[in-house]
């Protein structure tokens, strides 16, 4: 046996869009010696996060799947037989075919999320392709995530997805609205900080102080779910001191008088009272927007999305982009993100059947679909959905109506637990040769150790499915080399081989445009950027940025408030990757981190209810309730509680609806994410631990 | 000479890198954390939470060492490293009781003591350690110091932390911008 260390270069498997650190693997006779950040890497320079640095437990970790299992006693019994693959996928043929035969192709369903995102290729072309060859219902599991951000983003016209190094370098300031990089993309912070190096300015707008806060030099704290208040009373300051951009406004923009007009009415005044701030950081802000060039609006996140306004949110703020003279310019624009696309004719979309109305991608019709049995066979790749999506207790009943419930992941989840009639056993990122694109350059995964017991990579289970199913040419590469040569096939990727990533262990620039939209050309209907959005008319919704009251609130719902008068904010920490290995109960620095829900509450609030810091309290409103660990911190304003995302005893509490129709999301082809931030609740005390509760002991606050 | 770690709580942001970092290079399991991150949070009005990442400190004095009856603390001369030997720690935990800072860990599974070395074998090959490089903030750096006067650029202060006199932890803390504006 060859006993020489070798050293070989992958990506970070948790997929914190849009950025990816990279990491390097040194081995030893097959056998890992050291998983380290990758110091050749272009964006993260040999740094990891919290999470990135743990990612060495993952893959010989003694709760791995390593074997197919069946089911063997009631649903939700959680008790399991060993079967072969071969058993495994003959009867989910047999299901499958049953649906084929009955002429209900979207019987069949698929679900496929972040665990199946890790390799970039499996995402945007595997999966979808076996869906599209056998006429699967197909849903994509982005959308809990960002998309109304990106429904946003079609109505007007604009995606403007810039590259952060370029921010650091020439952005005069950053403006992170309702986003806290330093807990959910800490990669990016040397970039922010690189602004405040060059004496720029950082701005957070949340009604938190969040890391990012902390970081910043002036923070704005409006009302939960006031932000088109705040962005169109900046818009009115703009418009009426005559110091916008005109020369973009007249050659590059559709509907500025509606909108100017619409705008009259958001006096500053009134902005202040909305938001509950002080008029003179509205100012503040507008002063900003007005003289800081270039300027770089951060909103990579969904928190606005998680709104029930957030479409509304997020088209303010971009026209306040627009208005300020920020399109198309470097070191300005709307938010960071990839623009790196692959061959993508290789997704098999071109034969997807056209004769069948297949469930939308969004939550609302996903409910409609398994209430009516449209969907009886669901295969479930890398998600967790009895952890991750709204209505838990009705999802549970329907998953456990369902014909077949197959579950392909690393570890047991809750789904797989508590539905699962098939689990098939994955492959780590390190186990399968792939890829990744991020932010600017694509870089190689590579397959750097031999699979573990009996797990299988995605697209090999799926072809030999296809097969069963009569699609014979699903994976017709000779290998997977072959096969990501092909992927790497577009005009962004030109160039890029796997032999040639392996050569550039810092990855590989994407030919790509080195600012975006600065041809000015938008893909709105005017080909425009569309103040006043003509798609959003045609969809029925407001074509100018309006307000709306959260659907649940103390200004909104008065009554409700009454009885449930916190406003629960969903936040983001460092430890969390949605619900990733059992929702990070497998990875024991992740669970040593953070090893129980902690809710963030104003000392007043907590006062009332005669709560301590380090309480054990029940949080409850109508749909449900949970308990959490009591963090008695000035982070919360008075009225609002925080509380990490991602803990699956807790969703009933924290859920809500999705705010954008099926009929929209089909329309744009995008998904729908539930209005997380809407929600209210109360607290009463359950306990007192023992010991006190120690702040910082547990190695994060 | 003496190594110290220099702290900017102006570049950190609580991310727990540094924490995580430290498992990973030391093989600690993620049940012993040698690094934490403390947390100051705001004053009531006020926007900045503070955040702390500290392990041991190293102390100039070291109390941990004088109380060791086995001599399985050691600080080393070149650079003031303490160091732990876990062939001669025998678990009778006093240095967790003479210790200020709670730098030494107990470790169940083994029955003794351990505790952040600095990485000193990284050091010793020309590196950093593995807090210090994985810091996105740059707000954890180390220096060697021989001259006093080097010294007097860093501040022994900084809210949510107690300088000992007795034990002299080998930290320092870098002079918030406003500070130096206002004293420059």
């Amino acid at each position: 046996m060859d006993h020489s260390k070798k050293t070989y270069y992958t990506v970070c498997p948790y997929n914190c869009w849009p950025i990816n650190c990279g990491i390097s693997v040194t081995t030893c006779a097959g056998k890992i010696t050291e998983i380290k950040g990758n110091k050749y890497h272009d964006f993260s320079k040999g740094r990891l996060c919290i999470k990135g640095q743990s990612c060495g437990e993952i893959q010989n970790n003694g709760h791995r799947l390593l074997n197919p299992l069946r089911r063997k006693g009631e649903r939700g019994s959680n008790e399991w037989e060993r079967i072969s693959w071969d058993d495994a996928l003959d009867i989910m043929a047999e299901k499958m075919s049953r649906n084929i035969n009955n002429n209900h192709r979207e019987a069949n369903g698929i679900y496929h999320s972040h665990g199946n995102i890790v390799q970039r290729i499996n995402w945007k072309i595997l999966t979808p392709r076996f869906a599209n060859l056998l006429g699967m219902t197909l849903w994509d599991g982005n959308f809990p995530c960002w998309y109304d951000v990106g429904v946003a983003q079609e109505l007007t016209g604009y995606w403007g997805l810039h590259d952060p190094v370029e921010m650091g370098t020439y952005a005069g300031g950053v403006i992170n609205w309702a986003q806290d990089p330093c807990a959910s993309m800490a990669n990016m912070v040397p970039y922010i900080l690189q602004i405040k190096d060059r004496g720029g300015i950082v701005v957070t707008i949340d009604p938190r102080v969040t890391q990012t806060a902390a970081l910043s030099d002036f923070h704005i704290r409006p009302r939960l779910g006031s932000d088109v208040y705040l962005a169109n009373a900046v818009a009115y300051i703009l418009l009426k001191e005559n110091v916008f951009d005109k020369d973009f406004v007249q050659n590059h923009s559709f509907g500025f008088d509606l909108y100017k007009t619409h705008m009259s009415t958001f006096t500053p005044k009134k902005g202040a009272e909305m938001c509950e701030i002080p008029l003179s950081e509205i100012e503040r802000l507008a002063d900003i927007y007005a003289n800081v060039k270039p300027l770089c609006t951060n909103l990579t996140r969904g928190a606005l999305g998680k709104h029930w306004n957030g479409v509304q949110m997020v088209r303010s703020i971009l026209c306040l982009i627009a208005l300020s003279g920020n399109v198309g310019v470097k070191g300005g624009g709307g938010v960071w993100g990839e623009g790196v696309d692959w061959n993508l004719k290789l997704n098999g979309a071109v034969r997807r059947r056209k004769d069948i109305a297949y469930p939308p991608n969004n939550f609302n019709a996903i409910d409609h679909a398994l209430e009516t049995k449209t969907v009886n066979t669901l295969l479930v790749v890398g998600g967790n959905p009895l952890s991750q999506w709204p209505n838990l207790n009705r999802l549970r009943r329907q998953l456990k109506e369902l014909d077949l419930v197959v579950v392909f992941d690393l570890f047991m989840n809750h789904t797989a637990r508590e539905a699962g009639d098939i689990i098939l056993p994955a492959t780590s990122w390190i186990e399968e040769l792939g890829l990744r694109t991020s932010n600017t350059h694509i870089y190689i995964m590579d397959k750097i150790i031999d699979t573990q017991g009996e797990c299988k990579e995605a697209s090999v289970w799926m072809d030999e499915l296809a097969k069963r199913l009569g699609v014979t040419d699903y994976f017709p590469w000779k290998s997977k080399e072959d096969c990501l040569n092909d992927c790497l096939d577009s005009p962004a990727c030109k160039g890029a081989t796997i032999a040639k990533l392996r050569e550039n262990p810092g990855g590989m620039r994407a030919n790509i445009m080195d600012v975006p939209f600065n041809d000015f050309v938008f893909s709105s209907k005017s080909g425009k950027f569309e103040f006043y959005s003509q798609k959003a008319e045609e969809l029925g919704l407001p074509a100018l940025p309006v307000h709306e009251e959260p659907i649940e609130g103390v200004r909104s719902t008065p009554e409700l408030a009454k009885e449930f008068p916190l406003a629960l904010i969903s936040a983001r920490r460092n430890t969390h990757f949605h619900s990733f290995h059992n929702s990070h109960r497998f990875n024991p620095t992740l669970d040593a981190v953070e090893p129980e829900p902690l809710l963030w509450m104003h000392p007043k609030d907590a006062a009332k209810r005669s709560l301590k810091d380090g309480d054990y309290a029940e949080m409850f409103n109508r749909r449900g309730s949970g308990v959490v660990k009591i963090e008695l911190t000035t982070e919360v304003s008075e009225g609002h509680v925080s509380l990490n995302d991602c803990w699956p005893e807790l969703n009933e509490v924290t859920q809500s609806i999705s705010a954008v129709s099926p009929h929209v999301t089909d329309a744009l082809g995008l998904g729908g994410q539930p209005c997380y931030q809407n929600t209210l609740v109360n607290l009463k005390c359950l306990r007192r631990p023992k010991t006190p509760f120690k702040k910082g002991v547990s190695g994060l606050p | 000479m003496q190594r110290f770690f220099i702290f900017d709580s102006e570049r950190c942001f609580g991310c727990g890198g540094c924490v995580a970092a430290c498992v990973n290079a030391n093989e600690t399991t993620g049940k012993v954390m040698w690094r934490t991150v403390h947390k100051l949070p705001p004053h009531e009005g006020d926007h900045h939470t503070v955040y702390i990442s500290m392990s041991c400190n190293h102390c100039e004095n070291p109390p941990c060492v004088k109380g060791c009856p086995t001599n399985a603390l050691e600080k080393r001369e070149s650079d003031g490293v303490v160091i732990h030997h876990k062939e001669k720690c025998v678990g009778c935990r006093y240095c967790q009781m003479t210790c200020p800072y709670g730098a030494p860990k107990w470790d169940e599974t083994q029955n003794i003591i351990s505790k952040c070395h600095f990485c000193f074998e990284r050091l010793d090959q020309g590196g950093v350690p593995a807090c210090v490089e994985t810091c996105f903030g740059g707000a954890i750096k180390q220096v060697l110091i021989g001259d006093d006067d080097d010294l007097k650029t860093y501040l022994k202060e900084q809210e949510g932390f107690i300088f000992m006199e007795k034990t002299r932890p080998a930290i320092r803390f870098v002079m918030p911008a406003k500070d130096e504006k206002e004293n420059g």
